[in-house]
């Protein structure tokens, strides 16, 4: 029977969840930017695509992703930090673990790592080495797209070609100054083309 | 002496509490395999609440993830739609199972809300009693189109993000999260309103209360040995749900439990001294009349008649 208190009560609750939501929404907009997986959607996309079941995480055989345990609108998404460990990009195996995990397609299928946009490699130019003229080439030396992602000038300097860098962060892990002088900013929502 | 008809003298006789033991080993096997499924040497099980995969290929999703994540994201993969798709089939015919037999939450509330019975007991010796306060059970109806309208309006699974089933789950595989506070508040306001989450909150159990309408395994009564019986109630005082097992069914002439909200945690058949109620695979139940026939002799009130040949 629905009588106006048990009507009343359903509404109330139902309005709280409603304001929840709202809430929600604005908690999306603060979103820290992380490194996603390879083969993420952008942003927003990913964010509303991943139903945060933890399987890619489970699945990564190098143990780089992470599941996020705090902040609200990305709880349970996985993410990376490249510094501790960078994606692998899964070498030695045949396919890329996490994407094959996820049943949701908020990690989309990527024919060969050229395609994964991850994040763009940014040098900081006032503690790198190379570009405060002591010889290193560390990063160089640990891209898996050498000569193509980063490249070295004339006079051994490090240069990243945004058209080429993945963002797969093993740059960012091998770079020998602390802190590190190579980061990788996440596409996040510009990481619309997918190749 | 023996005969005595206040509901709260019947006791139900000590025995082997099969279900309920069934459902609980079960929901705590899942956690287990969940648990396990974090080591890579043990490929057998993956995943936490809202999606697992067995054997590296099978995968299961949790249908109202599903939607909200489709719903959100504007966009259905056929991975994702086939992995909704078999519990949606299984729980078609099982009914409401998964949160009588794999909800981690459900098993945490249904252990939490023994304390509660034991805590109440101990205060009703000194006049005392915890409140009893009862949502309405439509609520979780209500609440389950909040969070899908709000999924689509503002592209995130809302549930999915706020579901303290997930945190728990992703607590108990990944270590703890934040999530864990609302499981927390859950379990503490349960001491005053006892059951509510599952009864009258979940949106989750309203998505499948829905997907097992039809279901076709039932909770069946027994007639000739209801109509023996003196109507204890010990089925409805042992229902997590809150179901008014036999007084609500027979009294309608049902012969099996409709009510969506049945978890199929069959703690109502462990319940019931004269062995009443049991499985079944039919909607309606067996007709009153052939159930007559096919038991063997009139059943006379008694409970150690009822008992014999059973156990």
């Amino acid at each position: 029977m629905l009588t106006r208190r048990r009507f009343l009560t359903i509404l109330a609750l139902t309005l709280g969840g409603g304001v929840g939501g709202f809430w929600l929404g604005q908690d999306k907009a603060r979103t820290p930017a992380r490194l996603r997986p390879p083969g993420a959607l952008p942003e927003n996309d990913f964010l509303a695509a991943c139903i945060r079941c933890g399987l890619c995480v489970e699945a990564c055989p190098y143990h780089t992703l992470k599941l996020e345990a705090t902040h609200l609108t990305a709880r349970g998404t996985p993410y990376l930090v490249a510094r501790v460990v960078p994606c692998r990009l899964c070498q030695g195996y045949d396919e890329l673990k996490c994407i094959a995990a996820c049943p949701t397609g908020a990690l989309r299928p990527v024919k060969t790592w050229r395609e994964i946009r991850m994040g763009i490699a940014v040098i900081n130019r006032e503690t790198c080495l190379a570009w405060q003229g002591t010889p290193c080439r560390a990063c160089w030396h640990a891209c898996p797209f050498p000569n193509e992602a980063i490249v070295l000038d004339e006079r051994g300097r490090a240069l990243v070609d945004e058209t080429k860098c993945i963002g797969c962060g093993i740059c960012d892990h091998a770079c020998i100054t602390e802190p590190s002088s190579i980061v990788i900013t996440p596409r996040g929502n510009n990481a619309g083309a997918i190749v | 002496m023996q005969e005595q008809s206040s509901e709260l003298e019947i006791r139900r006789p000590r025995r082997f509490d099969r279900w309920t033991l069934a459902h609980r080993a079960t929901a705590v096997g899942f956690l287990a395999l969940l648990w396990l499924g974090r080591f890579e040497w043990f490929p057998l099980f993956k995943g936490s609440a809202a999606a697992t995969r067995a054997l590296n290929v099978l995968a299961f999703a949790d249908p109202l993830a599903a939607l909200e994540a489709m719903l959100a994201s504007r966009q259905a993969t056929l991975t994702l739609l086939i992995a909704a798709g078999l519990p949606v089939v299984l729980y078609a015919f099982l009914g409401r199972a998964f949160c009588g037999w794999l909800c981690p939450l459900g098993l945490l509330l249904e252990l939490s809300n023994e304390l509660r019975t034991r805590v109440n007991r101990f205060l009703r010796r000194r006049k005392l009693a915890l409140p009893d306060v009862a949502l309405p059970r439509h609520t979780k109806y209500a609440l389950l189109i909040t969070f899908l309208v709000l999924s689509f309006a503002i592209q995130l699974p809302v549930f999915q993000i706020v579901s303290p089933i997930n945190a728990l789950a992703r607590s108990v595989v990944f270590g703890p999260e934040a999530g864990l506070v609302l499981v927390g508040v859950i379990v503490a306001a349960e001491y005053v309103a006892p059951r509510a989450w599952c009864r009258a909150l979940c949106p989750l159990g309203a998505l499948y209360s829905l997907i097992g309408r039809a279901a076709l395994l039932r909770v069946q009564i027994d007639q000739a040995r209801e109509q023996a019986g003196k109507q204890c109630g010990l089925c409805t005082r042992s229902c997590p749900m809150g179901i008014a097992v036999l007084a609500d069914h027979v009294q309608k002439g049902k012969a099996a439990i409709d009510d969506p909200a049945c978890t199929r945690c069959g703690m109502c058949i462990d319940s019931c001294p004269r062995h009443t109620l049991h499985w079944g695979l039919s909607v309606r139940g067996a007709a009153l009349v052939a159930r007559r026939q096919k038991s063997p002799a009139p059943v006379q009130a008694g409970v150690d008649q009822t008992h014999a040949g059973w156990q």
